[in-house]
């Protein structure tokens, strides 16, 4: 199974863009807070209302549409969505625990305690009507989330897959950085391409090559590889 | 392509500790949604639940541990190389209040993985596996993405294990948004107003045509097709006009390759909320003969199980194939002209050699499965 990366895009705590729209940040300690006009070029009603988490897996899938120069309209197009996670909206969820504690629970908040809730944001905004699930991993690479992605591209399911992983970054969880990588990374994957960071392979569900022998460990080193190879051709 | 067949399928639900109690439950017309006790409900706009016997907070651990334990003990032994899917939606979600007002340290055990870890660890598998998560629809997904591993010969075998419990956390998020009935859910009913959360799990041992010799299994059905597609509509509502529903049932027919025309018995997602119902009726009428096709939903007698909903209900499908009936709908007592024929409070024999699943949820999201008699 092979395709071809047309897209990527990310929001860390030193950056956030796609490789040809970076802005970096001085403050480095922790993720930062997304406003609409940071990723999207009109108006839309709901992005004030999602928490921070689906804010944070939408832009980088934001990032990642406007990189692969799939436009910004809501007419409807067969693009699946698979994001890996571990955290997921732990941090959303707490903060409905603390309104039911306060016996006023919110449906605003409740409505984004699954931690899929933003690949239904960003369906609804770009009109992607594919499959879409969230992949809950300890230690996630995102390689189980790839494999499915160029299994939808190989049987025809769709044509377009985005595929990434979206991480908290909240105090209570630094117990656990040895698992977690915060903030989002996203990539477009196409069956067609002429234009494209390279291609994915995976050989077997263990084994993923980069521009076919390079081989790959996770979505973060596969994310490096293709920055790489892009600053080479820009230099 | 390889073939995929269903070699094992268990349940446990509020209707009983296995998935003979549950298809015996509901050909008897009974219901195990009642009065919940777990937690006080006079804040919410309903009381009902249907929860399980037997799951006890004194016991100091989720309560999904302890229904992952009821629904492994089942299984028996399976081959270790099986990869394993789990399906929940907020798996030990429980734990969270005691956490947020005891401790500043939170447990890992809330971190969806370790319902995921916890299963693999009791089955013996030497894989840790992953968990789907996509609203009502996680295991209906989990199950289709386990098919699709098997179909493109990336494993031999998947278990798919799927759970979620009543929690106060997920109860009074349905409750603010309304979507609770104040009576046991009625799925399809003219009067119907919501719906009735109920907890439950579901296995379904998936595995291809070398599996089954080598392990002597006996298959007990096929999974021939499966789809998933979205709304991209709205984030907690369905889309009137069903035009993701519509489409998952497409990919899965033509995956199956047969027509709708080939389907004559339909497993569907029925909530009891206006909206999902009305949506759902309207999508039977477009894609099926309505004089040809029967229908039920099970939610009227479980509750609705959220992430565990499309396992139960595929586990079910296997029992109804087997038993060649379908179960009728709980708590349909009125209907509305659209359903006359297609839903009934009765059980009905099964025609035709196939039976379509499906499920919606949050997000806009929407799976069918189609299973065929062997």
């Amino acid at each position: 199974m092979e395709a071809f990366i047309t897209g990527i895009g990310w929001v860390s705590k030193d950056s956030m863009g796609y490789p040809d729209h970076i802005q970096q940040f001085d403050k480095k300690t922790t993720l930062p807070g997304i406003k609409r006009k940071d990723i999207l070029n009109h108006p839309h009603k709901s992005f004030g209302r999602m928490d921070a988490f689906s804010k944070l897996g939408f832009a980088a899938i934001a990032f990642a549409m406007n990189d692969a120069g799939i436009k910004e309209e809501r007419d409807k197009k067969n693009i699946s969505i698979i994001a890996s996670t571990v955290t997921g909206c732990l941090e959303t969820d707490m903060n409905f625990q603390e309104t039911i504690l306060k016996k006023v629970p919110s449906p605003a908040i409740f409505a984004y305690t699954l931690d899929s809730s933003f690949l239904g944001e960003a369906s609804i905004y770009f009109g992607l009507t594919g499959e879409s699930f969230v992949i809950n991993e300890e230690k996630t690479n995102g390689l189980t989330g790839l494999l499915m992605a160029l299994e939808i591209i190989d049987s025809g399911v769709s044509d377009i897959v985005l595929c990434g992983m979206c991480n908290s970054d909240i105090k209570i969880l630094n117990a656990y950085s040895h698992i977690i990588k915060p903030g989002s990374l996203f990539f477009v994957i196409e069956k067609n391409s002429l234009h494209s960071y390279g291609t994915i392979k995976a050989t077997s569900p263990a084994n993923f090559y980069y521009q076919q022998d390079i081989k790959i460990t996770g979505l973060y080193d596969l994310a490096q590889k293709c920055c790489n190879r892009y600053e080479h051709y820009e230099d | 392509m390889n073939p995929v067949y269903i070699t094992k399928a268990c349940a446990v639900t509020a209707m009983g500790p296995d998935l003979e109690s549950l298809y015996n439950g509901l050909m008897d017309q009974k219901s195990g949604i009642s009065k919940i006790t777990r937690f006080n409900t006079q804040c919410y706009t309903s009381p009902y639940a249907g929860v399980i016997t037997g799951l006890d907070h004194a016991k100091k651990s989720s309560l999904i541990f302890q229904l992952s334990a009821m629904l492994t003990e089942q299984l028996g032994t399976i081959g270790s190389d099986t990869f394993l899917i789990s399906a929940s939606t907020k798996a030990g979600i429980d734990l969270l209040e005691e956490n947020i007002t005891k401790s500043k340290m939170i447990p890992k055990d809330l971190f969806l993985s370790s319902l995921t870890e916890y299963i693999a660890l009791k089955m013996g598998l030497n894989n840790k596996g992953i968990n789907i998560n996509s609203a009502c629809a996680s295991s209906t997904i989990a199950v289709a993405k386990g098919a699709s591993l098997i179909n493109m010969g990336a494993v031999d075998s998947v278990l798919i294990c799927c759970m979620d419990i009543v929690s106060e956390f997920v109860f009074s998020g349905f409750s603010a948004l309304g979507a609770m009935s104040d009576e046991p859910a009625r799925p399809f009913d003219k009067n119907r107003n919501g719906l009735s959360l109920g907890e439950g799990a579901a296995a379904i041992l998936l595995m291809n045509e070398k599996k089954i010799k080598a392990c002597g299994n006996s298959p007990l059905c096929r999974i021939t097709g499966w789809g998933i597609a979205s709304d991209a509509t709205h984030l907690t509502a369905p889309a009137k006009n069903g035009d993701g529903l519509k489409l998952a049932i497409k990919k899965a027919c033509k995956k199956a390759k047969i027509s709708t025309d080939d389907i004559h018995a339909v497993n569907t997602h029925g909530t009891g909320t206006k909206y999902n119902d009305s949506m759902e009726i309207a999508v039977i009428h477009a894609m099926f003969n309505p004089n040809q096709v029967i229908a039920n939903s099970i939610k009227g007698a479980i509750g609705h199980t959220l992430g565990a909903a499309g396992g139960i209900e595929v586990a079910l499908c296997v029992k109804m194939l087997q038993k060649k009936m379908m179960p009728g709908t709980i708590g349909f007592l009125d209907p509305e002209k659209s359903t006359q024929k297609i839903i009934s409070p009765d059980a009905r024999p099964l025609t035709g050699d196939c039976i379509l699943t499906t499920n919606s949820g949050f997000g806009g999201t929407n799976a069918a499965i189609i299973f065929k008699k062997i």
